[in-house]
């Protein structure tokens, strides 16, 4: 059961985006082109709407880029109290339950995966050791996170179509540390119809499920078993991509939402600028090299996920959360309700945290690249003083320190399992003290 | 990934920040300033040139009649209409004349509501006059502006000169410009009542845009795009120079081209053109060859820093200023009338208007080369943002030196607490059991080297530490105790923070609570806001007070090194905002903020303590006014005088402050209010704080 703390967290997180939806914020967060992108923003929805009421197909358009199935869905979002902030505060509500769900079923996990690999651990790495004690906090921590997270407040006031991703995400890794393949895939599916990247998360999820279904320790990832297993949790994953997508031509009775939806994400042709890496580089491009580095860009965003699988077949939940973080950094359109996402979950390595290096810089360089933003953005468009370079430059040091974020929670979360199987202390052969090096 | 996994470099680096902090900001800051400075002499700056070539053909012969009688037979009428009423402004003249002329004319009504509607429901009515001629070789997508304000005769002053010079001139000028065959974009004349409302009333109608508290009538005919603007503020006079104006609302300039446009139309017309009347010495006007000597130096600094005195305070210096809101490249020529030196007749400035015309007619592409963001030194010189911005740079790395060295202080503290309590404990154990086998043993000659080590480390930590709180013992017992703030970290300053983000809203939003109760006390409008403005403040300075009230301890207990290397960092964060938006602000900002923020600690003297308090007051928002407020009322006869104008004229400045901010949506108040205050507040709860920690 959950402690009051956390109950006074959510009502209190609660309170600040209601508060805050009193003021202009939304109005101007709904124009901001770092918290909306042409795929999430509402206006988009709305015009979805009365396109449809028109009965005219919404994807005979350039604007609208929602799926079918949440165009007839998020039409339940006018029946909400408050109408569609009501809607996203709902949202946001589920977002933080799940997270409560996650740490406290995650707590449990950590845990028993010590337990059971604590025999091969070294001697010398006894103050390693996670305690329920020391990860009581961990729930509340996440949901104090996710109140004052900046970045999930401005999602929210912004009605960024995000949390519903978002969500699905949240839910399915919920269900992935409950064990429950079924709703997981599903979950993970609903996601994927979403925002088509969270495909390439079904590979932790499969790595997890062939994990958990063998008994005995040594597990070997290339036995017939391995790959029967692989292409089980594949298969329902189609399957409920397969229905979605179906559900969806029966809605429509056509396949043009593909184009609109899909085709939109991964042919880039919006260049509207945001904080990602694609929209300058293709501003500049020749028509005649498009494709190819559409191709490259695309490729950028998903190819990690094998090296990483590879490096953390072990360990499938930081591997999704890795991958999470790295599809948000280099995704067509990526906005801060996909920052808010990783942000909302980091609490749960906070175990790595003492072995990370570059907390204030990177902090300095996300608050700097947040801050700045919006001004470099006016003297561009507005004030028209500065020119697309300013705000491009701001935006790769966005990316910058997401990189550097990520890269120091891998190093650190690899410099903890080093310490765990060799000891806290490192001797050169000499009996000095060594320095372990990342290169 | 060298740069941020390679350890040995990092700690290389970490340990020269520990060790040479001070030098290190004091030496950054000076440079700063320094080389800031240094950049209006003349060999640091460059010259001057045109980027956009389409704009020099305009610069060929006049095509003006050489003796344009129109032009003075029009100054005298215009005279004489004038001195009939001299309250009232020549609407009807002017429409009458235009009309004439076969111009399509119309005029254009506003009213202006007062912002503090408790106050007074008083509403102002004004009414624009503009008359637009229609381009023969383009469908009016385009369009220049030629604006003049209108002034009636009794508000004439010295900085609001008269303008009926500019009135005849352009009536004459659009006589002769309509009989050209080579006009490819419109050019709008537009009269402007009360100065810059009016102008803004017009461009809100222009472009369909609405403000909270001018309300202006929609306008009967458009043309396309403006391009560019010129406002004319000439006397009927002849002038003895041309003084131009650039600074625009929130510190923003037009771009350089069309500044060097109007230099070089003047020069070639051999009249003497300044920026904020400082004129330079005619030997050096057509020359570049000069300006290396001290003297030299002299002037070009004071021409710089009149002009970023004007471009600090974030209020537009001219009409133009308003254009500048709607992406409108403009500037504003004043004549100025002396009794000395050359005088330069109507005509002359008939012919260098007809150029900047003419050039601007030939205009294929938006302005967009040149710069946007200078400063300068002389009409002929410019300082670009690549050469202020690396000193800017210097002068707030030295409170990001300071901010990061004490965060990393803060950690090595907490680190070694812990290391503290944890061997503590151990000391404990041992002995408890003496008799430890070898293997301890050597285990234990390892932590011991180890523990020397880090010891050593931190000595120097604490060495530094020490150095900074140099009146103070180091209280060692205290470590390791749970109750100690330092462990604490960031809980222990959160109230601090709330306290001074509650009281920047206060500061924000006070004048216009104090508003809706003031009627019941019958004060003047300006006394009501600085009085406001006083409470908040006297609340400000006494909330540490406050604070500590409740505690036994006579100090605030607060991680105070935590506390001001956020507000150093945040100040460093805020200023680089500000030098984006408007360098001179920044820079002003900076050159008294970042030495006092660097430098207070929290001490045990008293002396010592109230020296700090005195010199941060002297760096509040509230004080800077003041003193701006004197320099403006500079030569008085008598020190209470000036203490007295000065105190008159902060709070005119802060009046002023505020009704830009609330008619024309000018951030000076708010960066001063909702940034730059709740940031010093929080250095303010330093030197209360227990210098013990």
């Amino acid at each position: 059961m959950a402690s009051a703390g956390v109950y006074l967290l959510g009502i209190f997180s609660v309170i600040i985006r209601v508060v805050l939806m009193n003021t202009h914020l939304p109005k101007w967060l709904r124009s901001r082109n770092e918290v909306v992108t042409p795929i999430t923003s509402w206006e988009n929805v709305e015009e979805g709407f009365s396109l449809q009421s028109q009965l005219v197909s919404p994807y005979t358009g350039d604007l609208f880029h929602e799926t079918p199935l949440a165009l007839r869905s998020l039409k339940i979002a006018h029946y909400f109290p408050y109408r569609v902030s009501g809607f996203f505060l709902f949202i946001d509500v589920l977002v933080m339950v799940f997270l409560y769900k996650i740490a406290t079923a995650f707590v449990n996990y950590l845990l028993c995966n010590q337990e059971e690999e604590k025999k091969n651990y070294s001697l010398k790495a006894k103050s390693l050791i996670l305690t329920g004690n020391y990860l009581a906090w961990l729930p509340l921590t996440i949901v104090g996170v996710h109140a004052l997270n900046p970045f999930s407040i401005m999602t929210t006031l912004a009605a960024s179509t995000a949390a519903l991703t978002n969500l699905a995400v949240l839910i399915a890794f919920y269900n992935m540390i409950l064990g429950n393949r079924f709703l997981s895939t599903l979950f993970l599916a609903v996601a994927s119809y979403q925002s088509l990247y969270p495909i390439v998360f079904i590979v932790p999820v499969a790595l997890h499920f062939y994990k958990k279904s063998c008994k005995s320790p040594p597990v070997s990832y290339t036995t017939k078993e391995s790959v029967y297993s692989f292409t089980e949790t594949l298969s329902i994953f189609g399957l409920f991509l397969g229905l979605l997508g179906g559900f969806s031509f029966l809605a429509e009775r056509s396949w043009d939402f593909v184009f609109s939806t899909y085709g939109f994400i991964l042919s880039v042709p919006d260049l509207t600028p945001n904080i990602g890496v694609f929209w300058y580089f293709f501003t500049e491009m020749f028509e005649h090299f498009r494709t190819l580095f559409v191709c490259v860009f695309q490729l950028n965003a998903v190819i990690y996920t094998l090296p990483l699988a590879i490096k953390f077949t072990e360990k499938p939940f930081f591997l999704l959360y890795v991958l999470i973080f790295i599809t948000s950094i280099f995704k067509s359109y990526p906005s801060y309700g996909d920052t808010a996402l990783y942000f909302s979950l980091l609490p749960l390595w906070s175990h790595v945290f003492p072995y990370m290096r570059n907390t204030l810089v990177v902090g300095g360089m996300y608050i700097c690249s947040v801050v700045l933003a919006p001004i470099l953005y006016h003297l561009w468009i507005f004030a028209g003083s500065a020119n697309a370079n300013f705000y491009f430059a701001i935006t790769l040091v966005y990316s910058t320190a997401q990189i550097f974020l990520v890269t120091d929670i891998v190093f650190a979360y690899l410099r903890r399992e080093y310490d765990l199987y060799h000891g806290t202390e490192h001797l050169n052969p000499d009996g000095t003290k060594a320095r372990i090096k990342l290169d | 990934m060298g740069l941020l996994t390679n350890e040995h470099s990092r700690n290389r680096l970490v340990k020269l920040l520990l060790a040479h902090d001070n030098k290190l900001c004091c030496v950054s800051y000076i440079a700063g300033v320094v080389w800031f400075l240094a950049l209006a002499y003349q060999p640091f700056n460059a010259g001057t040139y045109f980027s956009e070539n389409a704009l020099l053909p305009g610069l060929v012969e006049s095509e003006l009649p050489p003796m344009f009688v129109s032009a003075l037979q029009i100054k005298d009428e215009i005279h004489s209409e004038m001195e009939k009423d001299k309250k009232k402004t020549p609407h009807a003249w002017i429409y009458k004349n235009f009309r004439e002329i076969g111009l399509e004319t119309y005029q254009q009504n506003f009213s202006l509501i007062y912002p503090f509607r408790s106050v007074t429901t008083q509403i102002v009515t004004g009414e624009n006059v503009f008359s637009i001629l229609r381009a023969r070789r383009a469908a009016s997508t385009e369009a220049l502006v030629l604006s003049i304000p209108l002034r009636p005769l009794i508000n004439v002053n010295k900085e609001r000169p008269a303008t009926h010079g500019g009135i005849a001139l352009a009536l004459a000028l659009a006589k002769e410009f309509k009989r050209k065959p080579y006009w490819s974009k419109d050019i709008i004349f537009l009269f402007s009542d009360f100065d810059e409302i009016g102008t803004l009333a017009w461009l809100d109608a222009y472009h369909k845009t609405e403000s909270e508290y001018i309300k202006a009538n929609d306008l009967p005919a458009r043309s396309g795009p403006i391009q560019a603007a010129v406002n004319l503020e000439l006397p009927a006079q002849d002038v003895s120079y041309y003084n131009l104006l650039l600074e625009g609302l929130n510190g923003q300039l037009p771009n350089l081209d069309l500044v060097n446009l109007v230099v070089r139309l003047c020069r070639r017309e051999r009249s003497q053109v300044a920026i904020h009347h400082s004129l330079e010495k005619r030997r050096h006007q057509y020359s570049d060859s000069h300006g290396e000597s001290w003297d030299d130096f002299k002037l070009s600094l004071s021409t710089m820093m009149r002009m970023m005195w004007y471009q600090a305070s974030g209020a537009p210096s001219g009409n133009h200023g308003m254009f500048h809101k709607y992406h409108i490249e403009a500037l504003t020529v004043q004549g100025v009338v002396k009794k000395k030196g050359s005088h330069n007749d109507i005509i002359t400035s008939a012919r260098i208007v007809e150029g900047v015309f003419r050039s601007l007619n030939n205009l294929l592409e938006r302005f967009h080369q040149s710069f946007f963001f200078y400063l300068l030194p002389a009409t002929n010189r410019y300082v670009s943002i690549g050469m202020y911005m690396p000193a800017f740079g210097l002068m707030i790395l030295a409170s990001l030196i300071k901010g990061i060295t004490l965060w990393i202080v803060c950690g090595d503290l907490k680190e070694k607490r812990a290391l503290e309590a944890k061997k503590l404990k151990e000391e404990k154990e041992k002995s408890k059991d003496d008799k430890g086998d070898e293997k301890t043993d050597k285990k234990s000659e390892s932590e011991d080297k180890e523990k020397a080590e880090v010891e050593e480390v931190l000595t120097k930590v604490k060495e530094h530490v020490k150095e900074e709180s140099k009146d103070d013992e180091f209280d060692d017992d205290d470590e390791g105790d749970p109750n100690n703030p330092a462990n604490q970290g960031l809980i222990s300053i959160t109230p601090i923070i709330l306290v001074s983000l509650l009281l920047a809203w206060m500061a924000h939003q006070g004048p216009e609570l104090m508003m809706r109760i003031m009627p019941k006390f019958r004060i003047h409008t300006e006394d009501m806001v600085i009085y406001s403005m006083l409470a908040i403040f006297t609340a400000a300075v006494m909330y540490p007070k406050l604070m500590i009230r409740k505690s036994s301890n006579p100090n605030l207990m607060i991680d105070w090194r935590l506390l001001k290397s956020i507000a150093l960092i945040g100040q460093t964060l805020a200023l680089a905002c500000v030098a984006l938006l408007n360098i001179s602000q920044a820079f002003f900002l900076a050159a008294f903020m970042v030495p006092v923020t660097c430098s207070v600690w929290p001490t045990k003297s008293r002396v010592m303590r109230w020296v700090q308090l005195i010199a941060l007051v002297m760096v509040s928002m509230l004080f800077l006014m003041f003193v701006v407020g004197l320099i403006s009322a500079w030569p008085q006869t008598s020190t209470w005088d000036l203490i007295m104008k000065g105190y008159a004229n902060t709070k005119h400045l802060i009046f002023l402050g505020l009704m830009d901010a609330y008619l024309f949506n000018a951030w000076s108040e708010m960066i001063g209010s909702a940034i730059i205050f709740p940031l010093w507040l929080l250095f303010w709860a330093v030197p209360w704080a227990d210098p013990s920690f």
